[in-house]
């Protein structure tokens, strides 16, 4: 082998070097990601902190998915799975009116092509923070949204999946709702 | 004195002028740059740069899906993003030109730094590092993974992928890293790229997180804190450390080879150490949440970095001078570079002084006659130390030119009083950078109090 051609082997070698370890990152760690079981039981019946001081009493069998769930001091994101259906909670500062973020959530969902959100009507927590509860429809989906505010503090939730799984959770998740407590985690 | 009086007769170089100075005491790199075309020619043989257009268009695929659909869902804040970044990007450009001003890298592959670090390690980090969160999630918790997996993962997964894009530019191009300074524009750039890119998507994310609604407040605030308040001492520096450790164990051959990868490893390293310090939750809530306690733990954790980076620059930069200008000392001709040039030719300051000198007694033509005499010169040195043919006799004859032109300015100009800078230009001057200062002031206020400080 001469002199040029050991410098285009070393060249093609050291190039698959480099494109294999991209593709590892690229491609390797998602596919490693997705080999790991993400779901946790939870405890039944104990409040869960989804972010800041706002925790919730998940539905009856939900596990939590922790791909899913981010907790921080002053916000965070959980994600349960519940017979099919996917409920989302996001926590976040806020410093707007009820009606404001309920607009707010309503966007984010129709801004999904082919969703389609029904009039919301008014809701309560146990703690007696009031909210607004509504449904929304995707093609083969359906889903419910709520959102409260206190202290600055919002929670959207959404909850979607299957129409006839969806529709079995509803007393459950329904109950959840109402466990939404504000100024209640560390 | 006149620049005629500056400039003494000497001898005229005699023959190809390397072969009168011999082997530079200080080799930079190797092997040898070659000219344009057969550089060009010879990338196409490379397997490195077929590797390349495939990573590139995956990353355009990957970066253009992601901005398409930013743009059809909020284009006004996608546009003021791109546009506020990419402005961004312009002063960090202007400073590597005069960090990489005596042997300038060529614009195509300044672009493929560029490229890798906003398209190829952009794309591939974003699902990488997700999925190295959730994986850090599934391992430990999601509360370690919400604290720790913007450490762990930014600075693993980024800064892996940064440093492979030198590697690449090293495997397309060889000839073209031939210093450390090389390595830390490539670096430098490749960080930028991914600056860029990296930034637009934050900001776009905040005004989705923001309400949904297309508007532009929540991109001016991503603007001033990750602009401001972060961009300093982010990606740019951090791929800088990384480039000049890849460019150290590529073109120090006078060192061992483990010598050499031992300092690649520790520059990698402080990279990624720095990276990792910057996203950790280190001192996030600063000294007693208030204004200033803030803007003390951003300082504590982004000025070593800062101190390492100028450090290692102003040292490589020493050494590529030195030896450049050796180069040029030794042709032994004033007409081509007096000692004084020489000098002056090698420091940013002094060649700034040099030109400002120049516009104080010539105007701004003067200006930028020793502005073009000084570019000329560089190239030069650069031929002197690259081909001793017909590219050093070129470019000895672009310098004589620019000399002849100074020389031409300079007799004009002392036939007429020396030019001051009248007081108005100099006040105007003084209002501007003060209103400048004032900007960036107001800029970090404004950040800081989007952070929740007081």
């Amino acid at each position: 082998m001469g002199p040029a051609r050991a410098r285009l082997v070393r060249n093609a070698l050291a190039s698959l070097a480099v494109l294999g370890v991209v593709a590892l990152i690229a491609f390797g760690l998602p596919l490693l990601d997705r080999s790991l079981p993400a779901g946790r039981p939870v405890a039944a019946g104990v409040p869960y902190r989804v972010g800041g001081t706002v925790t919730v009493v998940p539905p009856a069998g939900a596990a939590l998915d922790v791909a899913g769930t981010r907790p921080d001091d002053d916000r965070g994101t959980a994600l349960f799975a519940v017979d099919g259906v996917r409920v989302v909670l996001v926590v976040g500062p806020y410093h707007g009116t009820l009606d404001d973020a309920a607009a707010r959530l309503r966007g984010k969902i129709t801004k999904t092509s082919g969703f389609h959100v029904t009039p919301d009507r008014t809701t309560r927590t146990d703690q007696g923070v009031e909210g607004r509860r509504g449904t929304y429809t995707s093609p083969g989906r359906v889903g419910e949204y709520a959102v409260f505010v206190a202290d600055d503090v919002s929670v959207e939730i959404t909850a979607s999946g299957p129409e006839h799984q969806l529709r079995g959770l509803l007393p459950r998740l329904a109950q959840s709702l109402r466990t939404v407590t504000f100024g209640g985690g560390p | 004195m006149t620049w005629a009086d500056r400039v003494p007769a000497g001898p005229a170089p005699q023959g190809p002028a390397l072969r009168r100075l011999g082997s530079p005491s200080m080799p930079l790199g190797y092997p040898p740059k070659q000219a344009g075309a057969r550089a060009r020619r010879s990338y196409l043989k490379t397997p490195a740069f077929w590797m390349l257009l495939v990573l590139f268009a995956v990353g355009v695929w990957r970066v253009g899906e992601i901005l398409g659909r930013s743009f059809e869902s909020y284009p006004v804040g996608t546009a003021v993003s791109v546009v506020l970044f990419a402005l961004y990007a312009i002063p960090f450009v202007l400073l590597l030109r005069m960090i990489d001003y005596l042997e300038r890298e060529p614009l195509p592959l300044q672009a493929t730094a560029f490229a890798w670090g906003g398209l190829v390690a952009t794309s591939a980090a974003i699902s990488g590092g997700a999925a190295l969160q959730n994986i850090l999630a599934k391992l430990a918790s999601p509360g370690f993974a919400t604290r720790w997996g913007p450490a762990v993962a930014g600075a693993g997964v980024e800064e892996i992928l940064k440093v492979l894009g030198v590697v690449a530019i090293a495997l397309v191009a060889r000839a073209h890293v031939n210093g450390v300074v090389d390595g830390f524009v490539y670096g430098a750039l490749i960080g930028l790229g991914f600056q860029v890119v990296e930034n637009v998507v934050f900001a776009v994310n905040a005004v989705a997180l923001d309400g949904g609604t297309d508007q532009v407040g929540p991109v001016v605030v991503t603007f001033l804190l990750r602009g401001f308040l972060g961009g300093l001492w982010s990606h740019t520096l951090f791929t800088a450390l990384g480039g000049a450790g890849v460019a150290y164990a590529l073109v120090r051959r006078d060192r061992s080879l483990g010598t050499r990868l031992a300092v690649a490893l520790a520059l990698f390293c402080a990279a990624w150490g720095f990276h990792f310090l910057w996203n950790s939750p280190l001192l996030e809530g600063g000294f007693g949440h208030s204004a200033a306690g803030l803007m003390a733990a951003l300082l504590i954790k982004g000025i070593p970095v800062l101190i390492v980076g100028v450090t290692l620059i102003v040292a490589a930069e020493r050494r590529e001078s030195g030896y450049y200008a050796a180069m040029l000392a030794g042709l032994a001709d004033p007409r081509v570079a007096t000692p004084e040039e020489i000098t002056a030719l090698v420091s940013p300051r002094q060649r700034i002084r040099a030109r400002r000198q120049a516009q104080v007694r010539l105007g701004r033509g003067g200006a930028r006659a020793v502005r073009r005499l000084q570019r000329a010169q560089a190239r030069l040195a650069v031929a002197l130390s690259r081909d001793p043919g017909a590219e050093v006799s070129r470019r000895r004859r672009e310098v004589l030119g620019r000399r002849h032109q100074l020389l031409a300015l300079g007799i004009a100009a002392a036939e007429t009083p020396v030019r001051r800078r009248p007081a108005l230009a100099a006040a105007t001057v003084v209002v501007a950078e003060a209103l400048v200062v004032a900007l960036l002031v107001l800029g970090i206020g404004l950040a800081i109090r989007a952070l929740g400080g007081s």
